[in-house]
C-alpha cells in the first residue's frame, strides 16, 4: 500500500486534473496540482457536489446520476470554461465496493476544434457538389428523354454510362451528408411505435426494381407478427433497404435472399441472409469501416459507395439497435439487426430518452 | 401555367427551363436574383413561384416574403428548390407557407410533374 502522501504527490506530478471524489457524498476530497491550477483559472471554488457539477458543466442531480450510475467507468465530455475535457469516472477499487473514485481529465479542445472544422468542410464541399450535379444529371437526363433529337445508339450508351456513374457520385454526396448529419447530431429521429413486420414490408417493396435488374428473389419470413419497437420507421426502411441491397448485389443471378423477423434474446431480430460468396475471416474486420468494399471486384458494377453499412452501423446505435453478423466463405452471410422490444409504457420513457437525439 | 423562376446558377436555370418547356404546359420567366424578380412581379401575376433557397443577396424565403408583399401577389403558390434541407430552413419554408420543397438533383424529365403534383394538394 502506497502512504497517502506519496500517492497525493505522485498524482501532482500528473500534467492532466485528477479529481479523487467521496463515493457517498459525492464531494471532492482531492484535487491533483493540475487539478488545483484549472480551478484557480475558473475562478470558482469548493469541493461540494455542486462544485463537481460545475466542474462536469451539468446539473446537480445530473452529475448525481452520472456519477452514481451503475457502469464501473465511463467518459464523458465537460465543457470548463473554454477547454473541453474527456473524463474518466473510475473507482479506486476494482471491487465496486469503494469510497473513492477517480475522475481523470483528458483535454480534447484542439480535437474537437479539427474535427468541427473537417466536419464543416465535408458539409460544405458536400453541399456545394450538388449544384453542379443537378446541371449535369440534368442536362443528361434531357438529352436521354430526346429533348435534343433521336441520338445516335453508341452516343446514348455513352450519355447513359456518363449518367449512371453522376447518379453514383450523387449517392455518394448524399452518404456522406447522412454521415455528417449523423457526426453532429442533426440527423431528425421521429421515433414511433412501430410494427416491425410493417418495416420490412416497406423496405422488400422498395428494393423491388433493383431485386429485378440483378435477377434475385426475396423472401420474408415473419416469425413475430405482432412485435413492436419504438423507432422511426423511415430511419430503420433506409437501414433494411441498405443490407438487402447488399445481399441482392452479391448473390449469384437467381439466387435468393431471405429476410426474416423473429424474437431473439429479448431483441425483436431482423435477419437478412443471402447466398453469395461470404466474407472472408481477414476482411470481415473492415466491414464496417468508410469506404470499404469487400469481395467488390468491379466497383461500379455494385454500384456502392462503400459507406452504407458505416452508416448503418451510425443509424441503428443512434436507435439503441445492434448489428451482427455470420459469415462464412461459400456459405453466405446473413446480418442480424437487433432492436430493443417495446411492450408499452415499460420501456417507452428509457427508448425515447436515448433515442431523441 | 406561368411560372416565376429565381435561381443564381445558369446552367440550372437553362436545364430547369428546358425540362418544364419540355412538359408542355409551362411558360417559364426566369431571374438570377430576388431583386430582378421583384422588378418583374410588380406588373404580372405568376401562377407559381419556383424559388431556389442559397442565393447571394437576398435568398429564396426572403424574396417570397418581399414578393408576397404586392397585394396581386399575396396568394400565389411557391415551391423551393434546393440541395441543402437543414432544420433552420424548413423553419423558414413552414414560414413562407410554401407548396414544398424539390430537392437537388431534380430528375428533369419529371419535374413538370414533381411540380403539378405539389400544386394538385
Amino acid at each position: 500500500m502506497i502512504p497517502a502522501t506519496t500517492a497525493a504527490q505522485m498524482l501532482d506530478r500528473f500534467e492532466n486534473p485528477v479529481l479523487v471524489i467521496d463515493t457517498k457524498s459525492l464531494a471532492i476530497c482531492h484535487m491533483n496540482l493540475a487539478a488545483l491550477t484549472l480551478k484557480q483559472a475558473s475562478q470558482d471554488s469548493g469541493f461540494e457536489l455542486t462544485d463537481l457539477a460545475s466542474w462536469m458543466g451539468v446539473s446537480t442531480e445530473e452529475a448525481r446520476a452520472r456519477l452514481t450510475s451503475q457502469r464501473p467507468s465511463f467518459f464523458h465530455e465537460v465543457n470548463h470554461g473554454a477547454a473541453y475535457f474527456d473524463v474518466q469516472i473510475q473507482p479506486l477499487s476494482d471491487s465496486g465496493a469503494s469510497d473513492q473514485m477517480f475522475a481523470f481529465f483528458h483535454e480534447i479542445t484542439r480535437r474537437r476544434e479539427v474535427e468541427r472544422k473537417k466536419q464543416e468542410l465535408v458539409s460544405t464541399v458536400s453541399h456545394e457538389l450538388r449544384s453542379p450535379m443537378t446541371a449535369i444529371k440534368g442536362a443528361m437526363g434531357l438529352l436521354l428523354a430526346g429533348s435534343a433529337g433521336e441520338m445516335p445508339e453508341r452516343a446514348r450508351n455513352m450519355i447513359q454510362i456518363a449518367q449512371r456513374n453522376a447518379d453514383r457520385l450523387i449517392l455518394i454526396v448524399n452518404d456522406i451528408l447522412d454521415l455528417d448529419k449523423i457526426a453532429d447530431g442533426t440527423m431528425a429521429f421521429d421515433n414511433s411505435e412501430v410494427r416491425v413486420a410493417d418495416v420490412i414490408e416497406t423496405a422488400v417493396e422498395g428494393i423491388a426494381g433493383f431485386r429485378d435488374r440483378f435477377d434475385v428473389s426475396v423472401t420474408t419470413e415473419i416469425n413475430a407478427p405482432d412485435a413492436l419497437s419504438m423507432i422511426d420507421p423511415n430511419r430503420m426502411v433506409q437501414v433494411l433497404v441498405n443490407l438487402l441491397s447488399n445481399a441482392i448485389k452479391f448473390s449469384p443471378a437467381g439466387g435468393n435472399v431471405k429476410i426474416a423477423l423473429s424474437r431473439h434474446a429479448g431483441f425483436n431480430r431482423i435477419s437478412v441472409a443471402d447466398m453469395g460468396e461470404g466474407i472472408p475471416k481477414d476482411e470481415q474486420d473492415l466491414l464496417f469501416q468508410r469506404f470499404v468494399q469487400i469481395g467488390a471486384k468491379n466497383r461500379a458494377a455494385t454500384g456502392g459507395t462503400g459507406l452504407g453499412l458505416s452508416i448503418v452501423q451510425e443509424i441503428l446505435a443512434k436507435q439503441d439497435c445492434k448489428i451482427s453478423f455470420e459469415s462464412e466463405v461459400g456459405g453466405g452471410t446473413t446480418f442480424f439487426v437487433d432492436i430493443p422490444i417495446y411492450d408499452g409504457l415499460k420501456l417507452s420513457k428509457q427508448v425515447n430518452g436515448s433515442c431523441s437525439s | 401555367m406561368n411560372i416565376f423562376h429565381v435561381e443564381d446558377d445558369r446552367d440550372i436555370r437553362e436545364i430547369t427551363k428546358m425540362a418544364l418547356e419540355m412538359a408542355g404546359e409551362f411558360q417559364v420567366s426566369q431571374y438570377d436574383c430576388g431583386d430582378a424578380a421583384l422588378a418583374a412581379a410588380s406588373d404580372s401575376t405568376p401562377d407559381l413561384f419556383l424559388l431556389d433557397v442559397m442565393m447571394p443577396g437576398m435568398t429564396g424565403p426572403e424574396t417570397l416574403l418581399k414578393l408576397r408583399e404586392f397585394d396581386h401577389l399575396a396568394n400565389v403558390p411557391a415551391i423551393y428548390m434546393t440541395a441543402r434541407v437543414q432544420p433552420d430552413e424548413i423553419e423558414a419554408f413552414k414560414k413562407t407557407e410554401a407548396l414544398g420543397v424539390i430537392e437537388k438533383p431534380f430528375d428533369p424529365v419529371t419535374l413538370g410533374q414533381q411540380i403539378m403534383d405539389m400544386m394538385a394538394t
